[in-house]
């Protein structure tokens, strides 16, 4: 090979976004005859989500994934992706994804000094407790771990619970012991942490719908020869078309195992939900671009 | 590090306000870090109150917490090196003749050195990012915590050769020490 | 990678702080191996250390020199004293037993060997006690700090390897006590034929076990509350950490009143140093292990391991006999860092509980402390002693088979580590 893209992630391998990222390794070899290819290093073996991206930025890493949240940081604009409620299904964020703002997201990257490849899902996130929540009014005063994003712990804040950062690792042993009473992720991080053992009732609200950008340095990327530039662009992309469907495939089967090992599953209604989170989307949008960002979301037509 | 009455007169004269200066300096570091410490604990001791007593969890603790952390570990590298708490083993070296023994405290040193240096010039680039990014929780530059980094490389720089050079400058009085430490 | 662990097996005997040694020869890899800036080494410096869990570690150190020097040790060794006393090679006994008690509040091996050291070995030498025998005892009696929780190592074996403080912790305990009770039984047996000093003991006396035991009763809160805090719910381990402090302290100056506010600060002084000593080790070893990771050692490990055999039993004797070799010349932390993120997916791959094999680790890394040429616990107590490190090393046989002997009983036995957390963790 000519070219080999070394990429990083904090997922464990063979969870769903390295499946996309090993989709694209099948896509880039096709499209390029094998001239270019990736290396994937999963698990968080080169370093947490925050010192990934600052790998890409000095040059020390090729390729990064990170949850949205992470990125955010330092692709400002990327925080209208952080916000809830935006894409209430998979089928929704692909309509998003695949008109101009797509194009918007590029551009915010670029600022960045940044090349925008893919945009993954990480899955649309739930919360699960240790006690039903049936409505809104279940969560009040509810300890429920959330990343330590602010624009999460407002979200729960406005749901009336009593959000509590904790680091991840600490979670099965939170939960268990009651430090917290439940906390937010999608059925796969709730599946595979086990997490049910804990806490055995999972509510559908999906509050976020999260999405995992993969991107590069862009001097890095314009070094690159044309012809591999398009195939890397073109297997970014149609790898996170499959990775999205793959997503939103597997989760009712999951849901079936979940309820099969004893799992209750409830559907509050969201709407109570969705008010309480719309006083945030003013407070967080700070800037024009964001705005701007935000309108071309919310100006998709839903199909 | 008194006055050594072996040295020229001129070096004596650039010795004792070095002296002063280092004295100073560590007092400095030292207060910061007693001071990054207590506020590590008393931030931490306020999140568990804070659930507890007040209900909720106040903004921040856990995030200010850990930039004190940073820079405590980092200036803290250096007074370690001062307190001699950094363990190497040189069994098997000082069992070597003397002149070996000098190559390698030379090489070490040197190796030593060039790794901190490294670290010291890399974390420019670090800062360069911490301009603009803020922290998640707080939004605060990470410029603050990325700041340990040069400032802890350069203290943990001088007190790595103030540890050193003497042995490695005057290597018959090193053994002598050596020899009535053991 | 030969690059990396050659030029740092060749630096960790020049006499080069390990911290340095580690670092330089990270360093000496990326250069000759990749072309990435060199920033990268700064970003690892950062990272190894920007981390939350971590801060359990000064906590731990501030709450080992603070029950070192405000009177909680000294409280402990008198009641091991009125408990075992009155056993042959009882000074051995005491040592031990003190140790185990200590371990529960302390989280690394260092402040417990000094302080047992300190107050022991001045009578181990006046009874006519082989002082090099004594100091290697002592060493182990130190090291159990690391298998009894809280310990320091646990926390980075958790931490690295996304599993729960609290649940590492508990499979300890089993692991700590069989320990104790292993060093007990085996220096009792050599004291018992070792000549007439170990036959010297106190006649056992109720009154004074019981005047000991309540003088030790406020200390012995300690560790109830760091991991009933931890496995009832009501904190974190890091949290815990913290609440240690403040209550060693608490017991220090209001209880036994050996401290004051005052002289809190040199102790804080203190705490920074050691704890900052340690905590840099983690930045320099993760650069090492992102020098390992990027050229692709866990999957070629993977790949060994998985042509050599594909019995969870045979990986765990190779990872043991690789742990024991790792652990004579290394510091233990380091070699976590750099080992168990590689390992730790293997054996999971061999259905190994990730608690069981964490545990293990931790109980292989503190034989480690032990065993020469590089021991941190052999080291202190050889001082503490006043005897050379060779000299001590020669009778390091005697605490060292009753831990190979547990650390086999672990590794092979599960529910050795795995009863307990399964109470509280599944
Ligand atoms: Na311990
Ligand atoms: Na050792």
């Amino acid at each position: 090979q000519d070219y080999t893209l070394r990429i990083a992630h904090t997922n464990a391998a063979d969870e769903v976004q390295d499946k996309g990222l090993q989709k694209m390794r099948e896509l880039l070899e096709a499209k390029t005859d094998g001239r270019a290819t990736i290396e994937i290093f999963p698990n968080g073996q080169l370093g947490d989500e925050a010192q990934l991206v600052e790998q890409v930025m000095l040059g020390s890493l090729d390729v990064a994934m990170t949850a949205n949240s992470t990125i955010s940081n330092y692709i400002t604009d990327y925080r209208v992706f952080d916000l809830p409620f935006l894409f209430p299904t998979i089928a929704k964020l692909n309509t998003v994804l695949d008109g101009p703002v797509y194009g918007m997201l590029e551009d915010s990257a670029n600022d960045t000094g940044l090349e925008l490849i893919a945009v993954y899902s990480s899955g649309i996130r739930h919360i699960m407790t240790k006690e039903e929540i049936n409505s809104i009014d279940d969560l009040k005063n509810v300890k429920i771990r959330t990343m330590q994003n602010p624009i999460h712990v407002d979200a729960f804040t406005a749901f009336g619970a009593n959000p509590t950062p904790l680091a991840y690792s600490e979670l099965y042993g939170a939960l268990q012991s009651g430090v917290v009473d439940g906390a937010e992720g999608a059925a796969t991080n709730y599946t595979g942490q086990k997490l049910y053992e804990v806490a055995p009732d999972f509510a559908m609200v999906g509050w976020l719908n999260m999405t995992a950008p993969v991107f590069m340095q862009k001097a890095a990327f314009d070094m690159l020869p044309e012809d591999i530039q398009t195939a890397v662009l073109e297997s970014g992309r149609e790898s996170a078309d499959w990775q999205r469907q793959y997503v939103d495939d597997q989760e009712k089967p999951l849901l079936d195992a979940l309820v099969e090992k004893g799992v209750t599953i409830t559907q509050p209604d969201p709407a109570p939900f969705q008010e309480a989170a719309v006083p945030l989307y003013n407070a967080m949008l700070e800037t024009e671009t964001q705005q701007a960002l935000f309108d071309a979301v919310m100006e998709t037509p839903t199909n | 590090m008194t006055r050594s009455p072996d040295l020229p007169p001129w070096l004596n004269s650039v010795a004792r306000p070095a002296t002063l200066a280092l004295t100073g300096l560590r007092k400095l570091v030292d207060l910061m870090a007693g001071l990054l410490f207590i506020y590590m604990a008393l931030a931490i001791m306020a999140q568990i109150l804070g659930r507890y007593v007040f209900g909720y969890s106040i903004a921040g603790t856990d995030e200010t917490a850990v930039f004190a952390q940073v820079w405590l570990v980092l200036l803290g590298a250096g007074i370690a090196m001062r307190n001699r708490q950094h363990v190497g083993v040189d069994v098997l070296i000082r069992r070597t003749p003397e002149r070996v023994q000098q190559l390698a405290r030379l090489a070490s040193y040197a190796l030593g050195m060039w790794f901190l240096y490294v670290v010291f010039v890399g974390s420019f680039a670090l800062l360069g990012i911490g301009m603009m990014v803020q922290s998640p929780a707080l939004r605060l530059p990470m410029a603050i915590p990325y700041a340990a980094l040069p400032v802890g490389m350069a203290y943990f720089m001088l007190e790595f050769s103030v540890a050193s050079l003497p042995d490695i400058l005057r290597p018959a009085q090193a053994r002598a020490n050596a020899a009535a430490l053991t | 990678m030969n690059i990396a662990f050659g030029g740092f097996a060749f630096l960790i005997f020049s006499g080069l702080p390990i911290v340095l040694a580690l670092g330089v020869s990270a360093l000496i890899a990326i250069v000759a191996l990749t072309d990435v800036p060199l920033s990268i080494v700064a970003q690892r410096v950062y990272g190894g250390v920007n981390s939350f869990p971590l801060m359990a570690i000064p906590f731990f150190v501030a709450a080992g020199i603070i029950m070192e020097t405000g009177g909680i040790a000294r409280r402990f060794v008198a009641l091991a004293s009125a408990l075992v006393g009155w056993i042959s090679g009882s000074l051995y006994m005491v040592a031990i037993t003190a140790g185990t008690g200590l371990a529960a509040i302390s989280g690394s091996g260092s402040a417990d060997t000094a302080a047992i050291g300190s107050m022991l070995i001045p009578d181990m030498r006046k009874r006519g006690y082989d002082v090099d025998m004594a100091a290697a005892v002592i060493a182990a009696s130190g090291a159990m700090a690391s298998i009894v929780p809280p310990s320091i190592v646990m926390v980075i074996i958790a931490i690295t390897t996304n599993q729960s403080i609290g649940a590492m912790f508990l499979g300890g305990i089993i692991p700590g006590l069989l320990l104790s009770v292993g060093l007990l039984f085996g220096t009792y047996l050599y004291a018992r034929r070792g000549g007439m000093a170990y036959k010297d003991v106190q006649p056992f006396s109720g009154a004074r076990l019981w005047a000991a035991l309540v003088d030790a009763l406020p200390a012995m809160l300690v560790p109830l509350i760091i991991v009933g805090g931890i496995v009832g719910g009501v904190f974190t381990a890091t949290e815990a950490a913290c609440v240690a402090v403040f209550v060693t302290a608490a017991i220090s100056i209001w209880i036994y009143r050996e401290l004051t506010i005052p002289r809190l600060w040199p102790i804080i002084l203190k705490t920074v140093s050691l704890a900052a000593a340690v905590l840099i080790i983690v930045s320099t070893a993760s650069i090492f292990s992102w020098i390992i990771a990027s050229q692709g050692a866990p999957r070629a490990l993977d790949d060994f391991l998985r042509g050599v055999t594909s019995n969870p039993l045979v990986f765990l004797l190779l990872v043991n006999l690789l742990l024991l070799f790792v652990g004579m010349f290394m510091e233990s932390i380091s070699a976590i860092l750099i080992i168990m993120p590689v390992l730790m997916p293997i054996a999971i791959g061999y259905d190994i509980d990730p608690i069981h094999f964490g545990v293990m680790a931790a109980l292989n890394l503190s034989v480690g402390l032990v065993t020469p040429p590089y021991g941190i616990c052999l080291y202190i107590a050889s001082m503490v002693a006043g005897r050379r490190i060779e000299q001590v090393s020669s009778r390091v046989w005697l605490p060292l088979i009753p831990m190979v002997i547990v650390l086999g009983l672990t590794a092979f036995a599960s529910p050795v580590t795995l009863w307990l957390p399964s109470f509280f963790y599944d």
